[in-house]
């Protein structure tokens, strides 16, 4: 899938260089005792720089700390914040857990549906908004919430998130920040 | 008996992110007195005396448990501050992080100190980037003051301190599951034994705690454990923090002794009900994983032992409100597509069953139940419930077991009349 | 506790015993015969304890007697013994849990039995006999997954059936050490799988099959060939190379269907390459010798003896050529063969050709490609036997210093080029070639005498530790051939050395009597596990095979 129109998001390509990331990811693993440890965080940092972990970015981290492509595929796909494919430039993390959902979670995933077009798991045609239905995001006290790639946005209703995604479509794509 | 609030004294104060604003506010005394006035043993036997238990979920004697650590063998020994806080209903150390990071860095440090571990990890939950943010900022300040390295506040205590972010998965709360992820492997948990005191994380002896059982350890250290156990009751002393979420006016976190009932913490400090005009239903006192509550059983009062005497737990304190409104099978589908998402898969029962009890529960709630159903969900919830590696099992078992002892008939009506009998309600 | 030598006493089911105190429950009642079923555990891999299926009841007696069991059942493959330990395996809640237990893993498990290979030996189906609840109570649609997935040049992959016990991630881990397969996913959702373009194609991928206790597993080249009950099986020892990994011979119709491991703690634990496991192919290639030929003429047994043996005594001193996959009691008949034979009052001359090497591996691999090396080598030793190279051999034929060759399963021709063989034979040497298929030498032969090959062989041969073993056939040589120690028998006999009727334990236990390196062996002390030479110091695995 092509990702052209994220080129310069925070989520997209930074640009950065094998050889730079590569110097990054050593420092990160210099952090822990054994190199293994520093799995997790370098394939966050990988997936900053690059969006999404491709077949290439796991078998560089897995070089890295020591481990086959194999035990770097397996984290990509038990944990849930790691992407294969680099998401829409903006990524929906819909909280539908029991006190969102008792607060109105459902009505938004109506919403995000009957504006975006788009159910969990899909990508607007432009690109734009994925949604994903998440677990718990630990911020019950403000249900319903969404986070949106860092950020959440949180005691929303249905008017709040019309606003909201109206603002972020309005967004020019720069790199930095969309919080 | 006025109550001291002391975990979230600085909660809505921004110049407590900065060193010099913290200890502007009393920072970092207790860390001074732990290293200069006391011995790593004298530490652990004070927070022995006071009785600290577990706030992520077991309610395990704090002190105890540092006292499994083996000290001055050959391998070190390190220390997890464990902020992968992913229990349904549970908000807590999010706010810690996020108004206090240097309280928590305080509490970690000093229990390492206390561990004689000289380094020490955070594992905060991957979505809390922002909190992340915050506690690496504190901690980088920290770092280039001298408050961590070699010879910190010029004892000869070094100690360093890695903040690393999980990435996704329920379980890794879990502490031997953690301990995998902090190693770079999937969240499975651990068969025990080797329990983690004798072997955790790289092979050597570890002590993992809540984050906020370790933002206790300052206030314990610089006032006393009797200053400790003055505060709620026996047994279960010292300030808590409640979470409270769902259909209630003031959804928050307070921090309360241990002697509020479920009633007082829902209607008086949580505002009350949402909708006036609709009562509690059920009350789930402890995260998702603890047995619900039916609305005559809420004058318990929220501690350890009076709750599991009544029946379920004190869990990780996120108390959930549901109204009238709410349909308790759906809820329960609700939780157990938690617990189907986020089961590691590693172990037969629980892998299968939640996505069993999963299943079951959506066709129940959609109008396909039978009268079979009600029991399996019981019989399956007996089938999972210790015979799994960890306690996720466990965890989607009890409210399931629940749930259908004290809404039986609920969840008959949805075999009777094929389909919820509230959700037309509901959707109104 | 950690000392390896102590003791400590339990009871399981009422039986009281003295074990290892580093064992676990499971451990001690497998080696006690006490049924306890599993799924993920297996002896040379670490303890998962995944499956749940080994749970047990576990209790400590007290001082007074009485029993504190613990509130919840144990899995018994991670529950270490201790000294007082009571272990129940067959009370009601155990059996219980067991059924439980395997009604989680069936929900999601396919239908397809009929069609599964791993009939027969699927421990799924075994289990599901005996703690299976016989009716489903599962209403849901099951997890559907990927059915053929083709992850390896032997291997594919079936994720409906696996039950995710990991033997075959941890065998790649910890064995091979090549990490290939992994779990994806996770929840009722997790696979095995391998990373896209890393296949499993380490040297030992075809043990994954083995160790995998469901279907989801399988051999591409044993892939629906045959139901199991159909096969008769042979214990026997893998020619492949010097190690001679225990194995077993799984044939049907005087083919061989498969070649799995057997266990032996000492040479291959429950292990063997591919290369061994996938030799039938490499051993029924080409054609066979059909019956014995003299100067290229069909004859019968009887002639083509009397003439080899006139050929021999003839010659004055033949000499011979030895493969070094020849078994222990071939070498000592063709020793025996040239001493009769010969003049006497000159050593006998034999070469032990050297064959193309391979490389040692850390695991099982042997560089030298013959599984009796140094067992031919001990009995050449033994009878002062003057070792030449073929070359060499044939040099002295040109110089009329050799008129008979006695061949035992060599092809002179992949050791020296079928020029340097013509040249001798037109010279005037005599090959009698003893041979399980048609080739240069055979061609060139005076007295062709066909032979069987493995699987067809009963003998014994030496490992490169040192480890006498004994290779079994699975069935007779086709046509008209007979094993070679049958034809080389016959041939000593009738040089006045032997009984025809000599068999081949006989032969051993003769050739130890007579051996120093062999002294006090006997062919009954070998077992199944084989002894060492020298000395002969006799292990006795747990078992004949490990799941």
């Amino acid at each position: 899938m092509s990702s052209d129109h994220r080129k310069g998001d925070p989520c997209g390509a930074s640009g950065i260089s094998d050889q730079a990331l590569r110097r990054e990811l050593e420092e990160i693993v210099a952090e822990y005792p054994e190199k293994r440890a520093g799995a997790l965080m370098c394939l966050h940092r990988v997936q900053r720089h690059r969006g999404g972990l491709s077949p290439a970015s796991q078998v560089l981290v897995g070089e890295l700390i020591g481990i086959s492509p194999a035990h770097v595929r397996e984290l990509v796909t038990f944990y849930t914040l790691f992407l294969e494919e680099t998401p829409g430039r903006y990524h929906l993390q819909l909280c539908r857990t029991l006190s969102c959902q008792l607060r109105g979670a459902g009505e938004l995933k109506a919403r995000i549906r009957q504006r975006l077009g788009i159910v969990p798991g899909g990508v607007t045609e432009d690109g734009l908004f994925q949604l994903t239905e998440v677990e718990c995001l630990g911020s019950c006290d403000s249900a319903p919430v969404i986070q949106i790639n860092d950020d959440y946005f949180e005691g929303l209703d249905g008017d709040k998130l019309d606003t909201l995604l109206d603002e972020l479509a309005a967004r020019p794509p720069v790199a930095g920040g969309q919080g | 008996m006025a109550f001291e609030k002391v975990l979230t004294r600085n909660v809505g104060n921004p110049a407590v992110l900065s060193l010099a604003g913290y200890e502007g506010v009393g920072g970092y005394v207790a860390l001074r007195k732990a290293l200069k006035e006391m011995t790593p043993l004298e530490v652990t036997e004070e927070v022995k005396k006071s009785g600290l238990r577990g706030r992520g979920g077991a309610g395990f004697p704090t002190g105890v448990k540092w006292g499994f650590v083996p000290r001055g063998g050959e391998r070190p020994v390190y220390l997890i501050n464990n902020a992968d806080e992913s229990e349904p209903g549970t908000f807590k150390d999010r706010l810690l992080m996020a108004h206090d990071p240097h309280l928590v860095l305080e509490g970690t440090m000093i229990s390492a100190y206390a561990l004689e571990c000289h380094h020490a990890f955070i594992y905060i939950r991957g979505e809390y980037v922002r909190e992340y943010e915050i506690l690496m900022a504190a901690l980088t300040e920290l770092r280039g003051k001298g408050y961590l390295g070699r010879g910190i506040l010029g004892s000869d205590y070094d100690l360093q301190v890695t903040i690393v972010r999980g990435a996704g998965a329920y379980i890794c709360g879990e502490e031997t599951a953690l301990m995998n992820s902090l190693e770079g492997r999937r969240g499975e948990p651990r068969l025990k034994p080797p329990f983690p005191a004798q072997r955790g994380i790289f092979g050597s002896p570890t002590n993992i705690n809540n984050t906020e059982t370790l933002a206790n350890i300052p206030f314990i250290i610089e006032r006393g454990a009797a200053w400790f156990t003055g505060i709620g009751k026996e047994r279960n002393a010292g300030p808590k923090l409640y979470c409270v979420s769902g259909h209630v006016r003031n959804p928050g976190v307070f921090e309360l002794p241990m002697t509020i009932t479920c009633n007082e913490l829902i209607q008086e400090h949580a505002g009350g009900m949402l909708h006036s005009g609709h009562p509690v239903k059920a009350f789930i006192p402890g995260g998702s994983s603890v047995p619900v509550l039916r609305a005559d059983e809420l004058d318990v009062v929220m501690s350890y032992d009076d709750l599991a005497e009544a029946g379920t737990m004190l869990g990780s304190a996120g108390g959930i409100v549901m109204d009238e409104t709410t349909c308790m099978v759906d809820a329960l589908r609700n939780l157990e597509a938690f617990y189907d998402h986020e089961s590691c898969g590693q172990c037969t029962p629980c892998r299968q069953g939640c996505g069993w009890l999963h299943s079951l529960l959506t066709r129940l709630e959609n109008g396909g139940g039978v009268e079979a159903d009600i029991p399996l969900i019981t019989e399956l919830a007996d089938n999972i419930q210790g015979h799994t590696i960890c306690p996720l099992g466990d965890a989607a078992a009890m409210p399931a077991r629940a749930m259908v002892a004290k809404f039986e008939d609920e969840f008959r009506a949805h075999v009777t009349r094929k389909g919820c009998p509230l959700r037309d309600k509901v959707m109104a | 506790m950690s000392n390896a030598t102590a003791k400590v006493e339990l009871t399981i089911d009422g039986q009281s015993l003295k074990v290892d105190a580093t064992a676990t429950v499971l451990e001690v009642a497998l080696a006690h015969q006490v049924e306890i079923p599993y799924f993920c555990y297996h002896p040379y891999l670490s303890v998962p304890g995944n499956c749940r299926q080994c749970e047990v009841k576990v209790g400590s007696r007290q001082e007074d007697g009485s029993i504190r069991w613990m509130p919840k059942l144990q899995v018994s493959c991670n529950m270490p013994v201790a000294e007082g330990l009571v272990v129940d395996t067959r009370c009601d809640e155990v059996i219980q849990a067991q059924k439980n237990n395997m009604e989680f893993l069936l929900i999601n498990h396919p239908l397809d039995c009929p069609i599964c290979d791993q009939v027969g030996e699927c421990w799924l189906q075994e289990h599901a006999y005996t703690a299976g609840m016989g009716e489903t109570r599962f209403r849901e649609e099951k997890v559907h997954m990927d059915k053929r997935v083709d992850i390896g040049p032997h291997v594919l992959l079936d994720k409906e059936r696996c039950i995710q016990c990991t033997r075959c991630i941890r065998f790649c881990d910890e064995v091979t050490g090549t990490s290939e397969l992994a779990l994806m996913a996770r929840g009722n959702h997790t696979e095995v799988d391998i990373f896209p373009g890393r296949p499993l194609d380490n040297p030992y991928s075809g043990n994954v099959v083995d160790i995998c206790p469901v279907g989801a597993l399988t051999l591409k080249e044993f892939r629906f060939k045959s139901r199991l009950w159909f096969l008769k099986t042979a214990d026997s020892i893998c020619p492949g190379c010097a190690r001679g990994c225990n194995i077993k011979i799984w044939h049907r119709d005087h083919a061989i269907a498969r070649l799995t491991p057997r266990d032996n703690p000492e040479v291959n634990k429950s292990w063997m390459c591919d290369q061994g496991r996938l030799l039938a192919p490499t051993l029924e290639a080409g054609e066979r010798v059909r019956e014995p030929r003299v100067e290229g003429k069909a004859v019968d047994w009887q002639e083509a003896l009397d003439e080899a043996v006139s050929r021999l005594r003839r010659s004055g001193r033949p000499a011979g050529v030895i493969h070094p996959w020849s078994t222990l009691e071939e070498g000592w008949l063709a020793l025996k063969v040239l001493a009769a034979a010969g003049e006497g009052g000159r050593p006998m001359l034999m070469a032990l050709p050297a064959h193309e090497q391979g490389e040692d591996d850390d695991l099982l691999l042997r560089a030298d490609k013959s599984p009796n090396r140094r067992g031919l080598e001990n009995l050449l030793t033994a009878r002062d036997a003057e070792s030449a190279s073929v070359a060499d051999l044939l040099d002295r034929a040109v110089a009329g210093e050799l008129s008979a060759l006695l061949v035992v399963g060599e092809d002179l021709a992949t050791l020296v080029s079928e020029e340097k063989l013509a040249a001798a034979t037109a010279a005037g040497l005599e090959l009698i070639v003893v041979a399980s298929h048609e080739n240069a030498t055979t061609r060139a032969g005076t007295i062709v005498l066909p032979a069987g090959i493995f699987p067809e062989v009963d003998g014994t041969v030496v490992n490169f530790q040192g480890r006498v073993q004994v290779m079994r056939a699975a069935y007779p040589p086709p046509f008209l051939a007979r094993t070679g120690a049958w034809i080389l028998t016959r041939l000593a006999s009738r040089l006045g050395d032997g009984s025809e009727d000599a068999r081949p334990r006989d032969l051993f236990d003769e050739l130890a009597a007579q051996v120093p390196a062999f002294q006090g062996l006997t062919f009954a002390r070998l077992g199944a596990g084989g002894c060492v030479l020298p000395g002969g110091a006799c292990e006795t695995p747990a078992s004949g095979s490990v799941g």
